[in-house]
């Protein structure tokens, strides 16, 4: 039995090492018969995995499901992009702080929609580094229980260092945040540097590491309309 | 690790990103400019608050207003005003509060407050008139490195290029720097005594060397002539594109590492040093850039003939003396 699940088909040691390496980690078909509230109580056993509700937001396990944009002016990116290309970004990036690790697990296959990952050390190569940490956000006006907090991209917790990027929900306050607002745009259009995942089989789980990677998703065809996706913020992955 | 939402208003963390972002802003603006020294004077008002509100938030609040403390416990609900102490309650709340902050750190604090306090609520630019040359730079890196310090942190904390500002603040207490005063006078000395003749020979011959386009054009503290100051960048580049003649400019502030004549031969090494012979101005690296050659649209060819037309007649230069 692997230390990390049930049946996980990679040893944890192996998990967390390529976390830190690449900033994300594909486990296939993942505890394929387990219901969401049984995976994630055999999660809490092996992984810290504490009550993420987040106040009347969120709940602990959230599923993901492709939708048309009904309503533009909310802040949900389905509600922007809906069926289309969500562009990279860090879950919750106008909090102080955001979920450090996000799980993302198939429950309804769909083979054609991808998830785009980019590590943030990529940035580094595009982005003068005194520019990234120059660059300051704020929360857009939408966001009226954060609007006023000033957010850097680049935040220090526990000497770990943190990066965010979300073009919708930050604002640029400085010619710093603006100028990575424009390489993010050309990295984007390029694709060039991004990983794609795909979560085509039951269990197929993705972690995240939400402060060292961006992530996105590709376009839902008509068939891809059926993917569920689990969705879990775990604030550590760790060996037992 | 620790989520959270939101920092709360009086939180240092919330005073030690909005230090950041007014740095930020300092760093934008040309060396040596008042717009610097405001913007300088305003990020030390809020790392001395962060480094109150380090202790307690509830140190920056009126205590005679119940609802006042409540806010700073993050207990009242409702958005209040939670009104802030003014800057000068802070420093003398620091003073009695931190020990090591006492003196020197006080005094070079107090002196940029009164600075910030005269461009605001007088017709006059106080920072036009004295936020010019190192030692008012000297102070305010001296300050906040004093301040981050009592938080258990670094300049790297709020500071890019932290290296070279780091050095900035060890000049201020460097005592070894003074005996460049001493060298500069033996180099004085010896000047004095060559001949006229050699002296106007060995002056237009510096005049001819210190270019703009090779280094900051200074005055030799020791024999007058034109000599050369050498840097390190201490701020990110600025970019601008001038719409008159198509050009891009790019800016950067620098930090002086060496000096040298050639007149009389003196050469003078390290910012400390430097800035004890009044050297230790922070200069400006300039460089224009064509359009096509910033975004680099040639082929190679391209390239080749247009590095061949600049070496003809070398139109663009880098420029140390804006």
């Amino acid at each position: 039995m692997s230390r990390f699940g049930i049946d996980s088909p990679i040893e944890s040691s192996t998990l967390v090492e390529t976390l830190q390496r690449d900033g994300y980690v594909f486990i296939p078909k993942w505890s394929q018969e387990m219901a969401p509230a049984e995976f994630l109580a055999t999660m809490e056993t092996h992984v810290d995995c504490r009550a993420h509700t987040f106040g009347s937001e969120t709940s602990s396990i959230q599923i993901l499901t492709p939708r048309t944009a009904i309503n533009k002016n909310r802040r949900q990116y389905s509600d922007i992009y809906g069926l289309g290309e969500f562009p990279l970004h860090t879950d919750l990036a106008h909090w102080a702080r955001p979920p450090r690790y996000i799980m993302l697990r198939c429950v309804v296959r769909c083979t054609d929609v991808y998830t785009s990952l980019l590590p943030a050390s990529f940035l580094n190569t595009i982005i003068d580094k005194s520019v990234l940490f120059q660059a300051m956000f704020c929360a857009e006006h939408s966001r009226i229980d954060h609007s006023g907090s000033i957010l850097p991209m680049i935040f220090t917790e526990n000497h770990v260092n943190g990066l965010r990027w979300d073009k919708h929900s930050l604002k640029p306050m400085n010619t710093a945040a603006f100028a990575v607002g424009q390489s993010m745009s050309i990295t984007e259009s390029k694709h060039s540097r991004m990983s794609v995942q795909y979560l085509a089989d039951i269990g197929d789980t993705l972690i995240i590491d939400n402060w060292r990677c961006l992530h996105g998703r590709g376009r839902v065809s008509k068939e891809g309309q059926n993917r569920r996706i689990q969705r879990i913020y775990l604030s550590e992955v760790k060996d037992v | 690790m620790s989520e959270s939402k939101q920092n709360h208003p009086l939180s240092e963390e919330a005073f030690i990103n909005k230090a950041r972002l007014y740095v930020s802003q300092m760093n934008e603006q040309p060396a040596d400019s008042w717009q610097q020294g405001l913007w300088a004077a305003l990020s030390l008002e809020f790392l001395a608050r962060a480094t109150l509100a380090h202790i307690s938030p509830t140190l920056l609040v009126r205590a005679q207003k119940w609802e006042n403390l409540l806010f700073a416990l993050e207990k009242h609900d409702t958005p209040v005003d939670p009104m802030a102490i003014t800057t000068g309650e802070v420093l003398q709340r620091l003073n009695a509060l931190i020990p090591k902050l006492r003196g020197d750190p006080l005094k070079a604090i107090r002196r940029i407050i009164s600075l910030r306090n005269s461009e605001l609520h007088s017709g006059n630019s106080a920072f036009e008139l004295e936020y010019r040359g190192q030692s008012l730079h000297n102070r305010y890196y001296f300050a906040c490195g004093k301040l981050l310090e009592s938080m258990g942190r670094t300049i790297s904390d709020i500071f890019p290029n932290s290296q070279t500002i780091e050095q900035t603040i060890r000049s201020v207490q460097d005592a070894a720097a003074e005996s460049v005063q001493g060298e500069i006078k033996s180099f004085k000395d010896k000047w004095s005594q060559k001949p006229i003749d050699q002296q106007e020979r060995l002056v237009t011959k510096a005049t001819d060397w210190a270019l703009r386009n090779a280094g900051h054009v200074v005055c030799c503290p020791s024999c007058n002539s034109n000599s050369l100051l050498q840097g390190d960048e201490i701020t990110p580049v600025r970019t601008e594109i001038d719409t008159d003649t198509n050009e891009i400019i790019v800016r950067q502030t620098m930090l002086p590492s060496s000096f040298e004549c050639i007149a009389c031969g003196l050469k003078i090494t390290g910012y400390s040093r430097l800035s004890t012979c009044n050297l230790g101005n922070h200069f400006t690296k300039k460089l224009v850039y064509s359009a096509s050659e910033y975004f680099d649209l040639y082929t190679a060819e391209e390239a080749w003939e247009y590095i061949q037309e600049i070496e003809a007649d070398a139109a663009y230069e880098i420029d140390y003396n804006e």
